[in-house]
């Protein structure tokens, strides 16, 4: 049982993302296997999906995203003051040697403060999010740094090579100390054991459950955990005017905006898994980055993140002050790409041994 | 007090599949005891030159082991300077003379490269630069293309104004049966080749190449005199030196040089320089004066420093042509321009050659030795 | 293998440029590599950074002109091989 919490003291400082410069298209990779690629994208609604070059990892994603979280409020808040840093990711560069000390420690921070790494699919970060802003209510802390990072791998042939991207996205929260660019009112998690999508200890790839991943994983923790959301905080979808919900392909979150009576314009501005494909556990996070950058003071937001394995974390929110374009985002990282072709993406992708 | 080159003696120098350390630096020493005519027992210091041994075949102590090798009962130790360890051994024995601490003193430098993969002699070699070099990736060839690349950017010099280098060592190797590869080439074979380091390609690069030379340094009357040897050192790291297209190691040791030997460059005859690539051999004979500094490359395309010319560089082929096996390279040179001096060059006498001059470089110019030796005093 | 106490030794050398602004003063591009870097070609810069010069990888295979301005950013060093700690430090990316 989860109580019906106001956040009173947990605010949105800054936000940042990163999304590595190179692209593959859906069709480059059809094509290469043989497929149509025009009906493959239509189907998955994906365009292309990011490339991360060959040294660039989760590690170094994280702290790209953080920096700009942090470069963008360098003269009101000093990174010595940081409380948490915590990193959700599927990709991990360690199974044992925690992402997040190896962040903070690129970031200049040393020291007294809370990490521990995060694996819940692609919804590790944002539970992360409940974990620090809880930190943050209770006094314990008096901001921290979410960082949801990840680069996707995929075996070649499988469907998930069409959307499995790389990205990552940081959101700095803190006490009233700081000033917010966004409030964050409540949170909500909905969680269970449904195997859709998983990865074994020491096995190079994910596997998953075809179709199962639709119906009882995917649409089940999203609509039935924002529904949950809804009922508790006693809202609409209505009352909100972005929505952004995880995205593993195009279609999955227009379906489930469908049945939670979302309209295409809520869901619109933090749909950007179809010129990245699914950063997983940046994937919610990117979007809401996206519609923060991009806010406008008054609009509330609602976020629905999921994970695999399964569950979902809901978020409410007030964007406080409109946002304004810099060198750091989103909408740029999403013009300023270049596109490799298949031959390009294999060498990029691959795992050099030695 | 006159410190000389009582006898020389070099190996072939190639990939040496029979030969080992051991029996390279047996081979070398003995051949220069016996053009000395020295009997073993009368060598008081040994000193043994070589950069990659330890790292390679684990066998550090390296100076204790050839003097066993050799079955010679006197002090023995090895130097230390990277590709410019045989200049440095040559130093040091000059040193051990004129302090009167050696009577005869017999330098070895050795290197058995080939036993190793070319990634790791690639990287082995690399123990010549920076940790920052290193860790940028860079490669030994890489270090001189950033020089190449600067020096094309400021004198207008291009990739085909290298190949004439490689083409003059080769032409001069043709004449040395103790090279590498004693071989001709022409400009358009040279400029053919892999690209290795961009700008510079497989003949802009001097081989790994197993080998030994040694000599036997005293005092007395018989031998070509040693009349300068001097020594510079400089920043490691090519990035934290003064100049990218200069070597201050040469021009500093240079000139002392000049002015123990009392020459000047209108008095050398014969020289060997350090062309681990081609564009070293540019700046080599640039920073030593016989040409201002961004015409060398023309210098050398008009010949001045051909067999014919009125500087004959590098008529042993060089470190291109003759090889590059990387303890030995300083003490082949003063086997070579010794040979001239004394008239026993054979195909590739200069006649009448009365003064030669050595250039040695370690790294990409973290040390530089320079050496003149005189003949017929 | 790298000793893991040199590399964590170091982390501070590595990563001082990170967020820096600097010209490129040369540059070469490396086809032969040694043991623990990758296979395939790379560019190697040398950055003027202020008054100092520094040598380190560009993150692209697009050929620099001298004077180019870059700005490093922080990424993974070489190739880790089995069982290495990991080992991350600045690369110049075209500005």
């Amino acid at each position: 049982m989860i109580n019906n919490k106001e956040f009173e003291r947990v605010g949105v400082i800054s936000v940042g993302g990163y999304v590595p410069r190179d692209r593959i298209s859906i069709k480059e990779i059809a094509q290469a296997r043989g497929k149509d690629g025009d009906k493959i994208m239509a189907s998955l609604g994906v365009r292309q999906k990011a490339v991360a070059q060959r040294d660039e990892d989760t590690a170094s994603l994280a702290v790209a995203a953080a920096s700009r979280a942090i470069i963008r409020k360098k003269k009101t808040v000093r990174v010595d003051e940081l409380g948490a840093v915590v990193v959700g990711s599927e990709s991990h560069p360690y199974a044992v040697k925690p992402t997040g000390s190896m962040v903070a420690d690129m970031l200049g921070m040393r020291g007294e403060y809370i990490t521990s790494d995060l694996e819940f699919a692609c919804k590790a970060a944002t539970t992360g999010m409940i974990y620090v802003a809880s930190m943050i209510e209770a006094g314990v802390i008096e901001n921290g740094l979410v960082i949801g990072a990840d680069v996707a791998q995929s075996k070649r042939g499988d469907v998930l090579e069409f959307t499995a991207g790389a990205g990552a996205a940081a959101v700095w929260l803190g006490n009233k100390k700081y000033p917010w660019v966004v409030r964050l009112e409540r949170m909500n998690s909905f969680n269970s054991d449904t195997p859709d999508f998983w990865r074994r200890e020491g096995e190079k790839y994910p596997q998953h459950a075809g179709r199962f991943t639709g119906e009882p994983a995917y649409f089940k923790h999203v609509v039935e955990g924002t529904e949950k959301f809804l009922k508790k905080i006693n809202k609409k979808t209505a009352e909100f005017d972005q929505v952004v919900l995880h995205m593993p392909n195009g279609k999955f979150p227009q379906r489930a905006a469908k049945k939670l009576g979302v309209t295409t314009e809520q869901l619109q501005k933090g749909l950007v898994v179809e010129e990245i494909g699914n950063p997983y556990s940046a994937s919610s996070l990117l979007g809401l980055v996206k519609v923060i950058e991009e806010g406008k003071k008054g609009e509330r937001v609602l976020m629905t993140s999921y994970g695999s394995g399964a569950g979902s974390d809901s978020f409410s929110f007030e964007i406080l002050r409109s946002g304004k374009e810099d060198e750091w985002s989103l909408s740029k990282q999403l013009k300023e790409i270049k596109q490799l072709s298949y031959v390009d993406y294999l060498n990029q992708t691959r795992k050099e041994q030695q | 007090m006159r410190v000389r080159v009582i006898g020389e003696y070099q190996t072939r120098f190639g990939e040496l599949w029979n030969k080992g350390l051991k029996e390279l630096v047996v081979e070398a020493g003995e051949g220069a005891l016996k053009a000395a005519r020295v009997k073993k027992q009368a060598v008081d210091l040994v000193i043994v030159s070589n950069m990659l041994g330890e790292r390679f075949e684990n066998q550090g102590h390296l100076g204790a082991m050839a003097a066993e090798w050799l079955g010679i009962k006197a002090k023995a130790w090895r130097v230390e300077g990277a590709c410019a360890s045989g200049g440095l051994a040559i130093h040091q024995a000059v040193m051990a003379v004129k302090s009167g601490m050696a009577k005869k003193v017999l330098v070895v430098g050795v290197e058995k490269m080939t036993d190793k993969s070319t990634k790791e002699v690639t990287e082995g070699l690399m123990a010549a630069a920076s940790e920052e070099e290193r860790r940028a990736g860079l490669t030994f060839v890489g270090l001189y293309a950033l020089m190449a690349r600067k020096y094309f950017e400021e004198f207008g010099a291009t990739k085909e104004d290298l190949a004439y280098v490689a083409v003059k060592n080769h032409a001069h190797a043709a004449m040395n049966p103790k090279a590498q590869y004693p071989f001709t080439v022409d400009v358009e074979k040279a400029l053919g080749s892999f690209c290795i380091a961009e700008p510079l390609g497989l003949f802009d690069c001097s081989p790994v190449t197993d080998g030994a030379a040694a000599v036997l340094v005293g005092s007395g009357e018989t031998g070509v005199v040693i009349a300068a040897s001097e020594v510079a050192t400089d920043s490691p790291g090519l990035n934290r030196r003064k100049s990218l297209v200069e070597l201050q190691v040469t021009k500093a040791a240079a000139k002392k040089a000049y002015e123990a030997a009392g020459v000047g460059i209108k008095k050398v005859d014969v020289v060997e320089v350090h062309d681990c690539f081609t564009i070293a051999e540019i700046m080599a004979v640039e920073d030593l004066g016989f040409c201002k500094k961004g015409e060398g490359f023309k210098a050398i395309k008009e010949g001045l420093f051909s067999f014919k010319g009125r500087w004959p560089v590098n008529l042993s082929g060089g470190l291109k042509a003759c090889g590059h096996p990387v303890g030995a390279t300083g003490v082949k040179q003063i086997v070579e321009i010794s040979k001239q001096l004394k008239g026993e060059a054979g195909a590739r006498q200069v006649k009448g050659a009365k003064v030669g001059l050595t250039q040695n470089i370690g790294g990409s110019g973290g040390t530089g030795v320079v050496h003149i030796l005189k003949g017929g005093q | 293998m790298k000793s893991a106490a040199k590399l964590w030794r170091e982390r501070g050398e590595r990563l001082k440029y990170a967020g820096k602004r600097g010209a490129v003063v040369s540059w070469t591009k490396i086809l032969e590599s040694p043991v623990g870097f990758e296979a395939d070609p790379y560019i190697v810069v040398m950055v003027r950074v202020g008054k100092e010069i520094v040598v380190g990888q560009l993150t692209d295979l697009e050929e620099p002109v001298i004077g180019e301005k870059v700005v490093a950013v922080i990424r993974r060093l070489g190739i880790a091989q089995k069982g290495e700690v990991l080992e991350y430090g600045v690369k110049w990316k075209k500005a």
